[in-house]
């Protein structure tokens, strides 16, 4: 799994743990933000609020009837806590999820994100 | 970045915000997670003990185990936990056997008497009112009903060493109280019950 950030100017900044710490400065020059998975390329265009995995091009909300917009880049871990073999405290990656959130005319906070799993498959989550 | 998990318990005799300590002593270097006595396992027994030998503190049918609290500490780095949720992810039940839990509550010393709390839920999906959800935000009941569950709290720094402003690095956030009991009935047969494994999910940036 690698996160890259592409920002207008044509810098890139990659991960292959979070990247979140390294665009959530860099907001007004973000252009899109990619995780891929395997073999598979998640991207989400930043100022239209678009996805393209694939090839395939979709929207999820209307970004622009929001206000506060901020990304979602997560990886979803969990941990075992064995009842007998004591803590696990290695997590287990399940998912990762890419959008973005911001609040709505009533203030309301909206989340659009898609959440991919370690197999390449993803579902849309709001 | 990473985060590991300790599990911080509190047994009689001890009480969160003084023994171990919670975030303000953190802070100032009260605690560190090398010197938390992390609990290693989350045996249920008839006495309110860390690390219970289960065999040596057994639990008669019809009634329930001391209630263990815990909370979900995160070290390492990171900028924000959120939507944690705790499941029993393996082990099956005996006959009238039952695990209750909730994930977010004020704490009271650990008794005997069933907390009748419900069920602990056996996977991590589920909607907005099951009884998977972790409180994050602050230390008490109100957790759950949160719009926004994440740590670090809000008196913390995020966990985000190297970067401008943030180097004041930090770790050592908590989860909200968590409550576990395991209780029976008449006809739990007699002898020891299956292993079952706890889990729990957060998402990480």
């Amino acid at each position: 799994m690698i996160w890259t950030a592409t920002f207008k100017d044509g810098s890139v900044e990659f991960s292959n743990d979070l990247i979140y710490h390294k665009l959530k400065d860099r907001l007004d020059d973000l252009a899109m933000i990619t995780v891929a998975v395997g073999i598979n390329r998640y991207n989400l265009l930043w100022r239209e609020g678009t996805f393209v995995v694939n090839g395939m091009i979709f929207s999820l909300h209307d970004k622009t009837q929001l206000t506060d917009i901020r990304p979602i880049t997560f990886r979803r871990e969990s941990v075992p806590f064995n009842m007998i073999q004591g803590p696990g405290n290695k997590p287990i990656v399940g998912a990762y999820g890419l959008g973005f959130q911001g609040n709505d005319v009533n203030g309301n906070n909206v989340k659009c994100h898609i959440l991919i799993d370690m197999e390449g498959k993803f579902k849309v989550s709001m | 970045m990473a985060a590991t998990i300790f599990w911080v318990e509190w047994i009689t005799g001890e009480t969160p915000g003084t023994t171990p300590h919670d975030d303000s002593s953190f802070k100032t270097g009260g605690d560190t997670p090398a010197t938390i006595t992390a609990a290693t396992n989350i045996n249920f027994g008839s006495v309110s003990a860390r690390d219970l030998t289960p065999g040596s503190n057994t639990i008669t049918a019809n009634t329930a185990s001391f209630t263990k609290y815990f909370r979900a500490q995160f070290s390492g780095s990171y900028t924000t936990i959120s939507n944690a949720k705790l499941w029993k992810s393996a082990g099956v039940y005996v006959t009238g056997e039952d695990i209750q839990f909730s994930g977010s509550l004020a704490y009271v010393a650990p008794t005997a008497t069933d907390a009748t709390d419900p069920s602990i839920e056996t996977d991590a999906t589920g909607t907005a009112t099951s009884n998977n959800y972790v409180g994050l935000n602050a230390y008490d009941p109100s957790d759950l009903a949160a719009s926004s569950r994440s740590l670090p709290h809000a008196n913390e720094s995020s966990s985000s060493p190297g970067l401008t402003g943030e180097v004041d690095y930090y770790s050592g956030s908590r989860t909200s109280t968590m409550r576990f009991q395991t209780v029976t009935t008449s006809s739990t047969p007699a002898g020891a019950v299956n292993q079952k494994t706890i889990s729990l999910q957060y998402d990480i940036t």
